[in-house]
């Protein structure tokens, strides 16, 4: 029997497979619409993501971002915090599609790592700090939500890409027509765009508030990431980028955050 | 109960015949009033559209309604002309004009709606009672089953339809979209109409003739511009149809360039009907410039029509299922020979036309 927090990692991964599958499954047959399978599947996958964020945090007594697979496992919570939150408000029903393939790779990643770490013996090697930092809980709380904007957006260009190409074809497959409609895909790219940015610059700030700042790679890594995504927005805001480019940009920027996540999980 | 429908519908009667039976919207109460004293008819249904009339009956002797028909709109020989379902064929026919597979546009939607509107007034009058309120409620669910479990209705089947599933796959929703048309012909207005009849409200015309492009925008309820000044226009479009005569290139991609400059990053679906083409291939090559010429187009409308074909025999297995099950709930008897109508010459004719009513091959699409 595997450990409650591998366990309930194991059974959301599974709902978000089948969230995955309920999406696909509608898409083959009809233009796609968040439906009440796909919905419960999501929901059950979250309450997993917050069963195993629950077991770890009362483990650690500190928000579980002290390994790659926790790492993993918050920024999927954060994406499907994404997917309720920030899907609605850009009519972006898009998500539900995004969101569970994403979510479902993370997870599965989590899993593998998880996997790797060798057996515990006797008391659990990891403990609870003499003292927490609440500016360090959120600094890191609030920078991996900005990611999760971040990985939102990269596969939203993706899909936006995807699209593209075969609409540039001239002999679009019948599937694209299923899939949300450029012009929302674009809006909603954007959109998460500017709300993983804000969240990035709350998480840094939030970062000179800490008894202890974090050392110079870890700041470094942040700073280079929130200068990439300045450097986007604010070419956008001056010279609107065509949405294709923009979600080429988006597609390869997040490969950013995923360096600057190692690096912060290795020092 | 005994079940009946007679009618007939575009592949079956001449316009002119069609005409003589259609029944105006202020008189179907009266008619379908009419019907139901019929002796034997109980319950009716009265169909009427531009493609289509049928009367569906229930009652001891539904097939008293022919007698009728005859007289009111005085189809003499032309009754023979009249096709006939009895019993659970009665209930197929239903089943598949709501599906769609019975229309002159295999699987189109708007049958449904209007099967809905006739049942409704049916219901208005009080024409119906429990044998006729199951059949279509069943139906309705019939024609949902069938639309929502196969791909009868996927894709758009003319080049108008083509560019609009296009432009809404761009564009999302079309309410805010602007489309100029580039020569005023045929085909760009009604392709501009169908873009129009999903929520594009701004039209802009520009044409050789300035004259015509003024008729055909006031037609449209847009705007006309002068022929040379479409350049500046096309910073605010959204959607340009083109279909001058124009021996070259009309839009290049200097002209698209210079627009994109503009546009702020907003898509641009251009859609050349031209034949020589209006549009240098290379504007398509621009990033969020999306380019479709006629070959395109009816490219993806023959390609919905072949796959809508491959799904007939899907959706007839469905109703084949559906037919079963009402009959059970409603009694209905098999199709069998209707009873004497009110001529020996119409009895003929409906023995012939009831036996040739095979459900996948009677009624043609």
């Amino acid at each position: 029997m595997p450990d409650p927090d591998r366990l309930a990692l194991m059974l959301s991964t599974l709902c978000f497979l089948g969230a995955f599958a309920a999406a696909a499954y509608r898409v083959m047959v009809a233009p796609y619409r968040g439906t009440w399978p796909h919905h419960g599947l999501m929901l059950a996958g979250f309450l997993g993501q917050c069963w195993v964020l629950a077991i770890k945090g009362k483990e650690l007594g500190r928000c579980p971002i002290t390994q790659p697979w926790e790492l993993l496992v918050f920024i999927s919570w954060g994406v499907v915090m994404m997917y309720w939150l920030v899907g609605p408000a850009y009519r972006v029903s898009l998500m539900g599609i995004i969101t569970a393939p994403l979510v479902w790779i993370f997870q599965v990643l989590a899993l593998i790592l998880q996997g790797t770490i060798p057996p515990q013996t006797g008391d659990s090697i990891f403990r609870a700090p003499a003292k927490i930092d609440p500016w360090l809980e959120w600094h890191a709380t609030v920078s991996l939500l900005a990611y999760a904007a971040f990985a939102l957006a990269a596969a939203a260009g993706v899909l936006f890409l995807f699209q593209d190409r075969q609409l540039k074809s001239g002999h679009p497959h019948r599937l694209i027509f299923n899939l949300p409609p450029l012009r929302n895909l674009g809006r909603g790219l954007v959109g998460l765009l500017h709300v993983g940015f804000i969240l990035l610059t709350i998480g840094i700030i939030s970062a000179y508030f800490m008894e202890k700042w974090p050392n110079a790679l870890k700041l470094g890594a942040s700073w280079a990431v929130w200068a990439a995504y300045l450097g986007i927005l604010a070419y956008h805001w001056r010279r609107r980028w065509p949405q294709r480019r923009l979600a080429e940009v988006a597609a390869l920027i997040f490969l950013l955050p995923l360096a600057s996540l190692w690096i912060v999980s290795r020092h | 109960m005994p079940l009946f429908a007679t009618g007939l519908n575009h592949t079956t009667a001449t316009i002119s015949l069609r005409e003589r039976l259609a029944v105006r919207e202020a008189e179907v109460p009266e008619v379908m009033a009419a019907l139901r004293d019929q002796p034997g008819v109980e319950e009716v249904v009265l169909i009427s559209t531009c493609n289509r009339v049928e009367i569906y009956a229930a009652g001891s002797e539904p097939q008293s309604v022919l007698p009728y028909l005859d007289s009111r709109f005085g189809l003499g020989p032309d009754v023979s002309k009249l096709y006939r379902h009895v019993g659970d064929e009665a209930a197929r026919h239903l089943f598949r004009v709501v599906s769609g597979l019975d229309s002159m546009v295999l699987g189109e939607t708007e049958i449904f709606g209007q099967v809905k509107t006739a049942y409704a007034k049916a219901q208005e009058v009080g024409a119906t009672a429990r044998t006729l309120n199951k059949l279509f409620q069943h139906a309705f669910r019939v024609g949902k089953h069938v639309r929502t479990s196969t791909h009868i209705q996927q894709g758009a089947t003319s080049v108008g339809g083509a560019a609009v599933e296009l432009a809404e796959k761009i564009f999302g929703e079309l309410r805010d979209s602007t489309v100029m048309i580039l020569g005023a012909g045929e085909m760009s207005r009604r392709t501009a109409q169908s873009l129009q009849s999903r929520g594009a409200r701004s039209v802009i015309v520009a044409n050789r003739t300035h004259e015509r492009a003024v008729e055909l925008a006031a037609e449209m309820g847009g705007r006309a511009v002068h022929y040379d000044a479409w350049p500046e226009e096309v910073k605010i479009v959204d959607v340009i149809i083109s279909s001058t005569s124009a021996p070259h290139h009309v839009i290049t991609p200097d002209h698209v360039r210079a627009a994109l400059r503009r546009r702020q990053g907003r898509p641009l679906f251009l859609i050349d009907i031209a034949v020589p083409r209006d549009i240098d291939p290379a504007c398509g090559e621009f990033d969020d410039v999306y380019l479709y010429n006629v070959d395109h187009l009816e490219g993806m409308a023959s390609e919905a029509r072949a796959r809508r074909e491959k799904e007939i025999l899907r959706c007839e297995k469905i109703i084949d299922g559906e037919v079963t099950t009402i009959s059970r709930q409603l009694a209905i008897p098999p199709g069998v020979v209707p009873r004497a109508a009110s001529s020996p010459e119409s009895t003929a004719s409906a023995s012939t036309t009831a036996t040739a009513t095979h459900p996948a091959s009677a009624t043609p699409a």
